[in-house]
């Protein structure tokens, strides 16, 4: 493992029963990349997210985060990380505040104030329930959430879904660009591919649940001579997801 | 500590206002019910304030883990640890709340504050809450886990193996749960500690499945649901074990498991064998009292796989013994429906062992609802060559051959008002001609009582009136080895004096005239010698003080001897052990058997602490065999005297 490497995927292998959802995928992040996970529905993106969080245990082969196995010493390792999933996992019953306040508990590095001001930037109320915020404010909550403890590491889950056209460039131009600069280690997984092209510096591609690309983003463009969205198409044409 | 109570602060800021709420609710539930005339206990309410709490804690944390919503936790630096042990203190918090919330609503809306203090709270309180916490946990936890349906790999031949792989699991739950029934209606019935380990141990096991679950499924359903499914399922192959090693181990006690034999123990009329019933050192004294055949002279001992109170019934001779085999009762309908055979055994005097013919209508089980460790039928007497049986159950009377089958039943007898009576034989003996010989008491139209002699032929059931006598209170009666005469014991008024009467039966053509032996005296008891004369034990006359004494009349009622045999209570009659020698428990309040000698009148030798067990028995081990010969302590041990003046031979218990 290069010593910049904040995340190392040896061999992962995923299976539900008898379904092979991934397939020996193996990867490295370097510490300050953006990493841009792509692939069609049900090519196992999220479950590869989730073993890279240590939610999930791989069926074969293992996940280092900062160098240490992931699915081992989760908790201790997450206090380094953050992850923005799919749709919100905050429970629906509590407020607002009671949800901060929870991560406030859970994080040393927590930046109460900057967590204000992001929630009173894009109009999510502390007071209001969880369950009573749209959907794209539920994702900008989670979003503040992720960011309020510093990470070192951040993993999103096509964080996109749900924002509209004007949030979600606003997203990817600002709020990522931003966070990889601060040396953030950014990994993400989206559909967005336009979105991700300005931002990635390396791409994966997951294909019928192999890893079929994982190069420079640039170098890669130069090499193929087509856009990233094209080379998408191109490698992931007929290979029919499992949703 | 802190990431503890931000899980816990966490789940009290969900649930806290409806439990809350409802607790208020539930305390004005004893204030309501008392202005509705009822009474509702505070403690009882609070039982079900807990049961609530736990089953939403519960719920909710399992829930937490549908759709991948536990995320929210396993993608914090929080350890599974610390979240199970976060929501555990919460659960706590609100199991406070709702009590406070419930004894303050209880306090202000009822006048009668008696049941209103802290210690309304138990141990039961806390089990029930941790119980229904652990429980839901575990059902929200699994229903999260399948909560998308299950998928079936494998096509249609795992499509098929579903009912089967059901009904496997179902016949394997079926069978430890009625042996385990079966062990507690056998051994623990007044035991609540085996059920109460048994249910909390499923409460613990669902409590570490779901614990594991959380801690290695995390957000894996798949896992999560393997998890649970595996604890559980070696919680049940352990409980299997366990279930089977206990059912095993406590119901089938050897000889070297009796700790203290009980006073339901008697010489046999084979004069051989002792019934020895005792306690083991296993099960619960109080239930399970097994018993044991003992061959006095070898000491050869095993035990009768019988179950309780079902015999053994044994013939006159001693020759043929019938009792109820204790299969497991849970089984029992089961394996009836399945053509199996009756419990109740026959052994002959060959040895062969058949099962008994039964009557038609009697099913020789009751429903496992009945939850009873007693049998359906209350007794059975066999003839003396062992082919006939005399049966009362459930009110009837019926007879059964093992040569013939079934051959008569009496349902009802009408008594002297015209009332339709069941069948309750007060006692009964087989004629070496085959009849019955039996007494019943017959209601008179003016509300008075008398006692019926009666022969009843088995083959069709016709009954024959030999002689009718009033008799009132509460009879005793005894037939002597040939069932030609009776002693009959009348006590009108317990404690103020008894009648006993001698009845000679043997002139069928007149109608026999009761020759009144004692009159007026304490605490009688009466047996027929073996060589016919009669042994009266009494505590003297009324108003006469207390006298021990025992008196002997001739076979025709004249009185012979008056045995003056000590001060105190009446005593006790015990067995003719010897020719002309009975033992009689006497002492005020501590056994002291003397021997008393029937012909010269002397009191022979005493032995403290002793009594001769089954005076009341019809057919007694004859007096000189070694099973007239067994005595019993105060302790617990059985001991034979093989002779007048030999040493006491310690039978059992053996260590």
């Amino acid at each position: 493992m290069s010593d910049e490497a904040v995340v190392r995927v040896e061999n992962v292998s995923v299976r539900y029963n008898k379904q092979l959802v991934v397939d020996q995928v193996s990867l490295e992040v370097a510490r300050g990349s953006v990493y841009a996970l792509l692939g069609r529905n049900g090519a196992g993106k999220s479950s590869l997210m989730r073993c890279l969080l240590g939610l999930q245990k791989p069926t074969s082969g293992r996940v280092l985060v900062f160098g240490e196995d992931v699915w081992r010493h989760r908790a201790r390792l997450l206090a380094r990380a953050a992850y923005v999933p799919e749709t919100s996992d905050a429970p629906g019953q509590l407020r607002v505040r009671d949800v901060v306040a929870f991560h406030q508990s859970m994080y040393p590095t927590w930046d109460q104030a900057a967590v204000k001001a992001r929630l009173a930037r894009v109009g999510v109320s502390e007071t209001a329930m969880v369950s009573a915020l749209s959907k794209g404010q539920r994702a900008l909550f989670t979003l503040a959430l992720a960011l309020g403890s510093k990470p070192e590491l951040l993993v999103l889950d096509d964080p996109t879904l749900g924002l509209d056209v004007v949030a979600r460039n606003d997203f990817f131009s600002d709020f990522i660009g931003e966070l990889a600069d601060r040396g953030t280690t950014v990994i993400l997984t989206t559909h967005d591919l336009a979105g991700v092209e300005g931002i990635a510096d390396r791409v994966g591609i997951l294909q019928g649940s192999r890893l079929a690309l994982d190069e420079e983003v640039e170098q890669m463009k130069i090499d193929r001579g087509q856009s990233l969205e094209q080379i998408f198409t191109e490698l992931t044409r007929g290979a029919g997801g499992l949703s | 500590m802190t990431k503890v109570l931000a899980v816990a602060l966490l789940d009290v800021r969900r649930l806290s206002f409806g439990i809350a709420s409802g607790a208020l609710v539930a305390g004005l539930v004893p204030a309501l019910a008392s202005g509705l005339g009822g009474k509702v206990e505070i403690g009882a309410v609070a039982a079900v304030a807990f049961l609530v709490v736990g089953l939403a804690a519960g719920g909710a944390f399992g829930a937490d883990f549908a759709d991948g919503k536990s995320s929210f936790f396993f993608a914090r630096p929080l350890p599974a640890g610390v979240l199970i042990g976060g929501r555990f203190a919460a659960l706590l918090a609100l199991a406070a709340a709702a009590f406070f919330s419930l004894m303050a609503s209880s306090w202000i809306s009822s006048s009668d504050r008696s049941g209103w203090n802290p210690s309304v709270l138990t141990r039961f309180h806390a089990e029930l809450l941790l119980s229904a916490w652990a429980l839901s946990l575990f059902v929200s936890l699994a229903v999260a886990a399948r909560g998308r349906g299950v998928r079936v790999d494998g096509g249609t031949r795992a499509m098929l193996m579903i009912p089967v792989r059901l009904a496997l699991s179902m016949g394997a739950f079926l069978l430890v749960f009625g042996l385990f029934a079966d062990l507690v209606l056998r051994a623990y019935f007044q035991d609540s500690v085996p059920v109460r380990i048994f249910l909390l141990s499923w409460v613990a096991a669902s409590l570490v499945a779901s614990c594991l679950a959380i801690a290695g499924g995390r957000t894996e359903r798949g896992r999560i649901s393997r998890y649970q499914g595996r604890v559980m399922t070696a919680h049940f192959a352990l409980v299997a074990v366990v279930v089977a090693a206990a059912w095993t181990w406590v119901l089938h006690p050897g000889v070297q498991a009796i700790q203290r034999v009980n006073t339901w123990t008697w010489g046999s009329s084979d004069g051989r064998t002792a019934y020895v019933r005792a306690e083991v050192d296993r099960g619960d004294s109080r239930t399970f009292t097994p018993v044991f055949v003992l061959d006095v002279a070898s000491g050869q001992t095993r035990r009768l796989d019988a179950d309780a109170y079902q015999g053994p019934w044994v013939s006159a001779d001693g020759g043929t013994v019938v009792w109820s085999e204790a299969t497991p009762f849970f089984f029992r309908p089961l394996w009836r429906r399945l053509g199996g055979t009756t419990t109740y055994r026959v052994r002959t005097a060959s040895g062969d062992i058949a099962p008994l013919p039964m009557p038609g209508k009697l099913p020789d089980y009751r429903s496992v609802r009945d939850l009873s460790n007693f049998g359906a039928i209350d007794w059975v007497l066999p003839s003396p060559d062992g082919d006939v049986f005399a049966i009362q159950w459930n009110r009837h009377l019926s007879f059964t051959s093992r040569s013939r089958g079934e051959l008569s039943e009496i349902d009802e007898w009408k008594d002297r008002a015209g009332l339709s009576r069941g069948i309750n034989l007060q006692e009964a003996a087989f004629l070496p001609s085959g009849e019955l010989r039996a007494t019943r008491v017959v209601r008179d139209a003016g509300g008075g009582q008398s006692l019926a002699f009666i022969d009843i032929d088995p083959k069709t059931a016709s009954v024959k009136t030999l002689v009718s006598i009033p008799a009132d209170g509460s009879l005793r009666v005894q037939f002597d080895l040939k069932a030609t005469r009776a002693l009959v014991t009348s006590v009108t008024r317990p404690g103020r004096g008894a009648l006993i009467a001698l009845i000679d039966l043997s002139t069928a053509t007149d109608a026999p005239k009761p020759t009144v032996l004692l009159k007026d005296v304490l605490f009688p008891q009466a047996a027929f010698l073996a060589d016919g004369r009669i042994a009266v034990s009494n505590g003297g006359s009324v108003g006469a003080g207390q006298k021990q004494a025992l008196k002997t009349f001739s076979p025709a009622g004249q009185a012979l001897l008056d045995i003056p045999i000590g001060e105190g209570m009446a005593p006790r009659l015990g067995r003719e052990m010897f020719p002309g020698i009975l033992g009689a428990s006497t002492g005020t309040f501590t056994d002291e058997l003397s021997l008393v000698d029937c012909n010269s009148g002397a009191v022979l030798r005493r032995l403290p602490g002793l009594n001769s067990p089954g005076w009341f028995l019809r057919n007694p081990a004859p007096p000189g065999t070694p099973a007239a010969q067994i005595l019993l302590s105060r302790e617990g041990k059985l001991y034979e005297l093989p002779s007048p003046s030999a040493e006491l031979r310690l039978l059992l218990p053996r260590s």
